[in-house]
């Protein structure tokens, strides 16, 4: 399994994940061993027959949690908007979506 | 004024003798940061301002005798709980500015009471490590030894307790992020039941691992504040209704009939020579008290931590998707000129994110992509459910089980800061024996093995008290009466 991640995937899933990547080759090459050796620990699960068994979902509740579907007041939430690191007129403001 | 060995406990008994004000404990504790922390490092920040008028509040409750057995404690929280008004960093630099716009459930009832909020301390950026080290603001040392680790992620809050610099403190363990660090700092965690302690309003890192819970120095003090905050929360999906006993009445002859198991694979993995005399002597002193000790097998706990790494990445990449370099604040050293917003984000997650946590997303966005699902998550998804065969299994009362597992907490005593940062690999593995009880959701104390003498620079070693979902009374009680005697 550890041939499966090169540079290049490292790139790819770098894209995916919305993360700019150091320009530090050094780094990179690292941060290309940690991931390969991370991988390889991984191959020791192989080790285990796991045909007949199901996976595990949730961890202490076997029923389903609802709520009504319905409005409600939230506390104050001008605290909230505040993190905006900008706003115009009353409006939270980001970079253009399209250059 | 001694507060040096109080606990929450005996703390609250001097309030109510008045003996000292909740006011002249407060500014005790702020002298004592301010004296000591510099060498510990254990808070990111003070909230002396709030604390003070908090404590004159409680001095008022405590005058009408309306305070209650926790009022007027000073706690240490985690930087990763929300407290509304407060900074809340996640030790992560891409939260450098974000304030907590609403209280989390735990502070809200920790509130309610009227404890006293010290400050926020240090851990592993969004609770990723063993060690503190991945703190993108400053590393804390173990107050054992200044050139260990405290362990982590609740480094801060270990170290905090154990230097004497918070009665108490709240926590948060995905991996053993409560329990190691206080094995580490010679002090007592606790990690819950999965679903009995809220966990809105705290950061989620892995939210289907991630547990709150109290960091204390004696077991009685863990059952104390375990007491305050656990409880139904409609808004944690995940939290179990119904009423929950209380924890810190020790029932002598109920804890003398509960049988111990120990995992006969806890002796097959590498222990360093003190942690294994050390785990011995606990073993011993069991038997000596007269309890009936016995063999179990939990087969599967050598594969947990490679499954936890597949399980805990992949929730991870989801769960900080929300960090945006907007929402939450933006990032101050952002040099260059943005031109959009795809842009904006890459270039946030880039520079706000330190490299543990990098790994972890692009580990998970790899674990989860087409064509490696079945081979790494879903394989992983199917050894967690080994593991809670392993305990049901244990803890089956049809099949002769036991009613408390014993471990290790750790393999080895705290290590060198620095010893473990270059090779990712050997850092999880301290999380071995704390992994599978977070894969199982069942409730975890690490206590002591005994009291350790700062002055000859002992290393701390602890042991974990597992029980069954919802048997916090079991492990709680089993270790007051260790610590008594």
């Amino acid at each position: 399994m550890s041939e499966k991640i090169n540079e290049k995937t490292i790139e790819h899933l770098a894209t995916l994940a919305r993360i700019e990547l150091e320009k530090d080759a050094e780094k990179n090459k690292k941060l290309h061993t940690d991931l390969s050796s991370i991988l390889n620990y991984f191959e020791s699960l192989k080790d285990v027959d796991t045909t007949n068994v199901s996976p595990t979902i949730g961890s202490a509740l076997e029923k389903n949690v609802y709520r009504e579907d319905k409005e409600e007041d939230v506390s104050d939430i001008s605290l909230l908007k505040e993190q905006f690191p900008k706003s115009e007129n009353g409006y939270l403001k980001t970079p253009p979506v399209f250059d | 004024m001694d507060l040096h060995t109080f606990t929450i406990r005996s703390l609250g008994e001097g309030f109510r003798k008045k003996e000292f004000s909740v006011t002249e404990v407060t500014k005790y504790f702020f002298d004592e940061i301010k004296k000591k922390d510099k060498d510990i490092g254990s808070y990111l920040s003070l909230m002396d301002e709030q604390a003070l008028v908090e404590a004159k509040y409680a001095d008022e409750l405590f005058r009408e005798g309306k305070a209650s057995s926790i009022t007027g404690i000073p706690l240490a929280i985690k930087d990763n709980f929300l407290i509304e008004g407060t900074k809340t960093t996640a030790a992560s630099k891409i939260l450098e500015h974000y304030v907590a716009s609403y209280d989390a459930t735990v502070i809200r009832k920790l509130k309610d009471e009227h404890v006293v909020f010290l400050g926020k301390t240090n851990m592993d950026e969004f609770a990723m490590g063993s060690s503190t080290e991945n703190s993108a603001f400053h590393v804390t040392k173990n107050p054992y030894d200044i050139t260990r680790v405290p362990g982590g992620s609740s480094g801060g809050s270990a170290a905090a307790v154990s230097a004497g610099l918070a009665v108490g403190a709240l926590g948060s363990d995905t991996a053993g992020s409560i329990r190691q660090p206080a094995a580490f700092c010679g002090v007592v965690g606790l990690k819950p039941t999965y679903g009995s302690v809220s966990r809105f309003g705290l950061i989620a890192m892995a939210s289907s691992f991630d547990h709150v819970g109290p960091i204390t120095k004696t077991v009685e003090d863990a059952a104390i504040l375990y007491d305050a905050i656990k409880g139904y929360d409609r808004f944690d999906a995940t939290s179990i209704s119904g009423e929950q006993p209380s924890t810190t009445e020790m029932d002598v002859d109920y804890i003398k009939k509960l049988v111990i198991g120990i995992p006969k694979e806890c002796f097959e993995f590498e222990l360093e020579k003190e942690v294994r005399e050390g785990i011995e002597m606990a073993i011993e002193k069991f038997k000596k008290l007269g309890f009936t000790l016995k063999e179990v097998s939990l087969p599967h706990i050598k594969y947990s931590v490679p499954a936890y790494y597949i399980i805990t990445p992949a929730e991870v990449s989801a769960n900080l998707a929300r960090f945006d370099g907007i929402r939450y604040g933006n990032i101050s050293d952002l040099k260059s000129e943005i031109s959009n917003l795809r842009e904006l984000y890459e270039k946030s997650r880039g520079v706000g994110f330190g490299p543990e946590t990098k790994r972890r997303i692009l580990l998970g966005t790899f674990v989860l992509s087409a064509g490696y699902y079945d081979a790494y998550y879903g394989k992983a998804k199917k050894i967690q459910e080994c593991i809670v065969e392993n305990f049901n299994a244990v803890f089956d009362k049809k099949e002769d089980g036991v009613d408390v597992v014993f471990m290790p907490t750790t393999p080895t005593r705290a290590f060198k800061i620095g010893e473990k940062t270059g090779d990712p690999v050997s850092m999880y593995l301290s999380d071995i024996f704390t992994v599978p009880t977070n894969f199982a959701g069942v409730p975890s104390l690490s206590l002591p093995v005994k009291k350790y003498d700062r002055e000859k620079k002992e290393l701390p070693i602890g042991f974990q008290l597992i029980g069954k979902k919802m048997y916090e009374k079991d492990i709680l009680g089993l270790g007051m009466y260790y610590e008594k005697n």
